[in-house]
């Protein structure tokens, strides 16, 4: 096992890795702030994947410049999810949630089966082949694009966050909710935004992987669970929580498919998995949100 | 006077009720002269795509059954179908099964894809005497449990891995190339593992040296580690076992790390999908694979009956719609022997069944009988390889289209993407 081997794997999963920590942001948010379970994250990720996909196909356009629809589209679907059949629930036990979640996650998918077929689909534009070398690795174009955007992504929402009024309004609903209400903040409004801005961090990481991932209505659920451990093992509601969580997993994995038989290279991240909850049982960047 | 409405109500919903119940039970009546066929495949799920179109097949082959006058040994019957979901999972098929038996009251059963679902469904219909004919699970239990009530028109699992061997031996004779050691890279799912424990002693014996050995779990994101692995192992030949996914993942990811190997061998699913073909947009060049059919095959059942699969279903004939189309027209035959839907009359005309290679409905490079077991023994699969784009027939040589290339131009030789 050559050194050469090992750091081309450490990459090619630090890489995914930053990819799978933007998907779990979105994920986390919602959690921190909503306090709800959405196991349907998956489900907005690959609607975000397919709309990228028709985008490209129909439009001639490559999958970041479809972000300009993804994005638009998936923040609406988001909020009218929100109204709908959140917002509902939002005070209810949290097995109604799941429930509700749970079902939203068999519509969304029999919605995609019916409109879209099961078939896989593949992006083969020419974009999608590029090859760079870098320090003597060779890399998919698409994915060192993807992780780029991924962190920029992740620092574009800290600064939303921290810095502007509707972020801060955010915070404070998810800090201390009682408080917010009585300083006159519309908290089902605030809610609208953010289960609408988690749904879109679930959808702008499908547009940056479809060069590389096929997409099929059953393709959000495979990474449903991998979030679910990614956000936990951060840290509830923490965004470097999630960002590093991912990262930890995506190098896991990789460098585990190399030391281990392949079909046991998940028990890599269980076992860090576990590890560190039981060091830091809040995860690793604390209980509560705060951000 | 409203008692009294009340009474006369109550008495004219009972005679209603009464009525009803001494007429027909539950289930459709059936129609004079007409065969239920129960067809079972996931439509839902992971594999529905394939699942889909093996019901395409046998839709069109009794269609056309149907409109060239039935089946003429019983006047005329018309074939209907009734269709259930098994969504892959066997307690479902199981299910389905009894549902299609008990409530439709089907007289045979066509069905499933997955082998996990084939087999509790083929038990199913053996306790309760309805014929079965299995499509494309190729597991091999599913005739080895003296079953009388089941039939199996594909190969056995066990025997695609001699297939593969065979063509290995084929290949380096054919090309006057020394092919010395092997990599085997496979998906994890049952059907991946089945593949190894078979293929892995054949090649031993046959004298070819394994130096790596991959299996992966099936829904990975990242092959990354696995294919530098094989990149480290550099064997001769790569013997590959993947669905569609992850073979389009594998080959866009051996492109990625420009992992050259001087040929590629698929075996079945994933490199047989259209959608491997269309989604890895080329990098299949030179990609040699075992399929259970190929539309390259050139008989003219299977150019003519492409044509129409693809001018209805707007998507190309694949080997499960191809195998489904073939299932039906078997069980037709039998009920052209039989003349009868008694079950026990058409599991005995099963085994007289006898289509040719080349006769109508037969879309294989193999004859369409079973032996005792329910077995077709002749099952055969196919090897072709992509040249320019196009799928070249290898083997068997009775249909060979072409000759094998190998080794492969290395990636910056080829058609550059």
């Amino acid at each position: 096992m050559s050194i050469d081997i090992i750091f081309e794997s450490l990459v090619g999963g630090l890489l995914i890795g930053g990819v799978y920590g933007v998907i779990a942001i979105g994920l986390t948010i919602i959690f921190g702030i909503l306090k709800i379970v959405n196991f349907a994250h998956g489900e907005f990720l690959m609607l975000g994947m397919y709309i990228s996909y028709y985008s490209c196909l129909y439009l001639g356009i490559d999958p970041y410049t479809s972000l300009l629809i993804v994005i638009p589209v998936m923040f609406a679907i988001g909020i009218l999810c929100e109204i709908l059949l959140i917002e509902p629930v939002i005070n209810a036990p949290q097995d109604i949630q799941i429930l509700l979640t749970f079902g939203i996650v068999l519509v969304l998918q029999n919605i995609a089966l019916l409109l879209w077929t099961g078939d896989w689909r593949s992006l083969t534009t020419p974009l999608v082949f590029q090859i760079t070398h870098i320090g003597g690795i060779s890399l998919k174009l698409t994915t060192i694009i993807a992780f780029l955007a991924s962190l920029l992504l992740t620092f574009l929402l800290f600064l939303f966050l921290k810095k502007t009024d509707y972020g801060k309004a955010i915070r404070a609903c998810s800090d201390e909710r009682e408080g917010a209400l009585f300083a006159g903040l519309k908290l089902n409004k605030v809610f609208y935004l953010t289960f609408g801005i988690g749904t879109v961090l679930a959808a702008i990481p499908g547009a940056l992987i479809l060069p590389f991932f096929s997409v099929s209505p059953f393709v959000g659920f495979s990474f449903t669970l991998q979030t679910f451990i990614i956000i936990v093992l951060g840290g509830l509601g923490s965004i470097p929580g999630a960002l590093i969580g991912g990262i930890i997993v995506g190098i896991g994995e990789s460098l585990g498919a190399l030391f281990i038989p392949g079909t046991l290279k998940q028990t890599v991240t269980f076992i860090l998995f576990i590890a560190i909850v039981c060091l830091r049982p809040s995860g690793l960047f604390g209980a509560k949100l705060r951000e | 006077m409203k008692k009294r409405i009340g009474f006369v109500a109550m008495a004219v919903l009972g005679l209603a009720l009464t009525i009803s119940l001494c007429g027909p039970g539950p289930g459709p009546a059936r129609a004079a002269n007409e065969i239920k066929v129960g067809v079972i495949f996931p439509l839902t799920g992971p594999v529905a795509s394939i699942g889909v179109a093996s019901q395409r097949g046998v839709v069109m082959a009794v269609d056309r059954i149907n409109q060239e006058g039935g089946i003429k040994a019983m006047g005329g019957a018309k074939i209907k179908l009734f269709f259930g979901d098994d969504e892959a999972k066997p307690n479902v098929a199981m299910t389905e099964g009894e549902r299609l038996i008990k409530q439709e009251k089907v007289d045979a059963l066509v069905g499933s894809y997955t082998s996990s679902c084939s087999f509790p469904l083929t038990q199913v219909a053996e306790v309760n005497k309805i014929p079965i004919v299995v499509g494309s699970s190729a597991k091999d239990e599913i005739t080895e449990r003296k079953f009388k009530y089941t039939f199996r028109a594909e190969l056995k699992a066990s025997w695609i891995a001699r297939d593969q061997v065979n063509f290995i031996k084929f290949l380096a004779a054919k090309t006057g190339q020394s092919i010395k050691t092997i990599g085997l890279l496979h998906e994890d799912s049952g059907w991946g593992q089945s593949f190894a424990k078979d293929v892995v002693p054949l090649i031993q014996k046959e004298g070819f040296q394994l130096v790596a050995t991959l299996p992966y779990p099936k829904d990975s994101k990242d092959m990354r580690s696995f294919i530098l692995k094989l990149k480290a192992a550099n064997p001769d030949l790569v013997l590959q076992e993947s669905y569609t996914e992850d073979a389009i993942l594998v080959t866009k990811t051996m492109h990625e790390l420009q992992f050259y190997s001087k040929g590629i061998l698929g075996t079945g699913t994933g490199h047989s999908s259209p959608f491997y073909h269309g989604g890895v947009g080329g990098l299949d060049e030179y990609l040699m694979k075992w399929e259970s059919w190929s539309p390259a095959i050139l008989l003219q059942e299977v150019k003519d009956r492409s044509k129409e699969f693809f001018d209805r279903f707007k998507t190309p004939m694949d080997p499960f719609s191809a195998k489904c189309y073939t299932v039906a027209f078997i069980l037709a035959q039998a009920y052209e022997i039989a003349g009868t839907t008694d079950k026990e009359k058409v599991r005995d005309a099963l085994r007289k069944v006898h289509i040719k290679v080349g006769d109508k409905g037969n879309t294989h490079l193999f004859p369409m009988r079973f032996d005792g077991d329910g077995q077709a023994p002749e099952a055969v699969g196919v090897h072709t390889q992509v040249i320019k784009g196009q799928y070249v027939v290898l083997a068997p040589e009775i249909g060979a289209t072409g000759k094998p290339i190998y080794p492969a131009p290395p990636w910056s030789e080829r058609l550059k993407k």
